[in-house]
């Protein structure tokens, strides 16, 4: 649980995406993140995201809540957004492992186990300490987000909470690369023109086998 | 009529005896629950003795002093974190794309299992009484405690009450989103129970040890060959023991005295 990982879309976790273009954008929500699983049901009766040509109306954010029964279901299952508009994903309590949101409108894939571009990962962090995250789809992108402990003031800390810090990442790179927040805030990363990555904690990744001074534990 | 054999031990021998007895008793094992404040805690644990001096008191009591108890507890209470619950506001963050609003995310806390392993001992003095019985054909003298003697929990207790804090701290460590709630936590579950929880737990736990305690110090089968069989005409002879009891004689010194009829 609470687990930095982006390819796990988590309770504590969003997974939004800024739709551009009209068209349908049908998904799967899988527990696997390979590709594999995500293409199990794809074409089918699945979820899905319309998008309408811009309205002209400012823009709206539209939320889907995750949950796990029958499977992962997505509530409400039919969004219908205009071009520009958010689409948040999260879970509810039931959902336990995760989920990964991959499907394709028209010609683009939006998968939150491979983030490209209008993609925008959000992590709540629980604990203290040193957090290095990567991409564990082996672009060079990286960062640190380090997470202290609040002091005893606890209206104060709680709205503080309301405080995000964001991590612009264009391609491989991230900015800022070092980021420092309180336990219970959330760190909300907006990628941009990337070759398909994840947030993933390095604790979470296979040594490349080679010394690795990046290489940190909480 | 008159005792076919008498023998006698006396408070020196005495001692030699329920040593002995100790270390055939062996260790031996509990399990159950009680409570600690408003928590439940499950236990096991195991107990053995050693150690003690015996004096011999007519007619028919063994006290022993300074009896040792040697017992290893462990305890694993569930605690209910649930009041701890919070949510975390809606985050609300520009980016790139326009200004991202995150749900509110409510966190509730797991109710956590912390286990506490402690051992210790602690010396008790009691009078025992002398059982005879006859049970499947074997003659057994026991000493059994007369009464549960006040057991002195005080330190024992103390040094459990500080294991469990910090087993509880340690526990508490490990959940997420637990930090600025740690110590409002940690003040809340150690209000909830102190010294006098821990010593009434730990007073149950050890009754049942020493209520009923009971050493064995002597056995002897009812029926005993003294004469083997010598073919082809002689059969073994076998002695009966119909009747068997003790008790404390006291003379020039006190004697813990077996009585046999056969």
């Amino acid at each position: 649980m609470n687990t930095l990982d982006s390819r796990f879309v988590r309770l504590g976790d969003c997974f939004a995406h800024r739709f551009s273009a009209a068209g349908t954008f049908r998904y799967t929500l899988s527990v696997i993140p390979s590709a594999f699983g995500a293409h199990h049901h794809e074409g089918g009766n699945g979820p899905t995201v319309t998008v309408t040509p811009a309205s002209g109306a400012p823009q709206a954010t539209h939320y889907v809540t995750v949950s796990a029964g029958d499977g992962l279901i997505a509530s409400p299952d039919r969004v219908t957004v205009s071009a520009g508009d958010l689409v948040v994903w999260s879970p509810d309590k039931s959902v336990t492992l995760g989920f990964r949101v991959r499907g394709r409108i028209e010609d683009q894939v939006v998968d939150s186990g491979s983030m490209r571009t209008e993609s925008i990962y959000t992590h709540a962090f629980g604990s203290a300490g040193r957090y290095q995250w990567r991409d564990a789809n082996g672009s060079p992108l990286k960062g640190e987000i380090r997470v202290t402990t609040p002091n005893d003031d606890h209206e104060a800390w709680l709205e503080h909470l309301k405080d995000g810090a964001l991590v612009h990442v264009r391609g491989h790179q991230a900015e800022p690369k070092s980021v420092e927040i309180t336990v219970g805030q959330t760190v909300v990363w907006a990628v941009e023109d990337a070759p398909g990555v994840t947030v993933t904690d390095v604790t979470l990744l296979p040594r490349d086998g080679k010394e690795d001074s990046d290489v940190g534990r909480h | 009529m008159a005792t076919d054999i008498i023998a006698a031990i006396d408070q020196t021998a005495a001692n030699t005896v329920l040593h002995a007895a100790e270390s055939a008793l062996g260790t031996l094992s509990k399990t159950g629950t009680g409570s600690l404040g408003p928590f439940i805690a499950g236990w096991k644990a195991s107990a053995s003795f050693t150690g003690g001096s015996v004096a011999l008191e007519a007619p028919d009591t063994v006290s022993i002093d300074h009896l040792r108890v040697n017992y290893s507890l462990n305890l694993k209470l569930g605690i209910d974190l649930s009041f701890l619950d919070f949510c975390i506001p809606q985050v609300c963050i520009w980016t790139p794309w326009g200004t991202l609003c995150t749900p509110t995310i409510c966190v509730t806390f797991p109710t956590i299992s912390v286990t506490v392993p402690f051992s210790t001992s602690l010396d008790l003095s009691a009078n025992f009484g002398i059982l005879v019985k006859l049970t499947g054909g074997t003659w057994i003298v026991d000493v059994v405690i007369q009464s549960v003697p006040t057991l002195d929990l005080g330190a024992a207790a103390t040094l459990l009450l500080t294991a469990i804090g910090a087993a509880i701290s340690l526990a508490l460590l490990a959940v997420p989103f637990i930090g600025p709630f740690l110590s409002i936590a940690a003040a809340v579950i150690t209000a909830a129970f102190g010294i006098a929880e821990v010593t009434g737990l730990l007073g149950s736990i050890l009754t049942l040890f020493v209520s009923g305690l009971t050493f064995k110090v002597w056995t002897h089968a009812q029926t005993f060959q003294v004469l083997p069989a010598s073919p082809p005409f002689t059969p073994a002879v076998h002695v009966l023991v119909t009747s068997v009891t003790a008790g404390v004689r006291a003379t020039t010194k006190n004697e813990l005295v077996l009585s046999v009829d056969i």
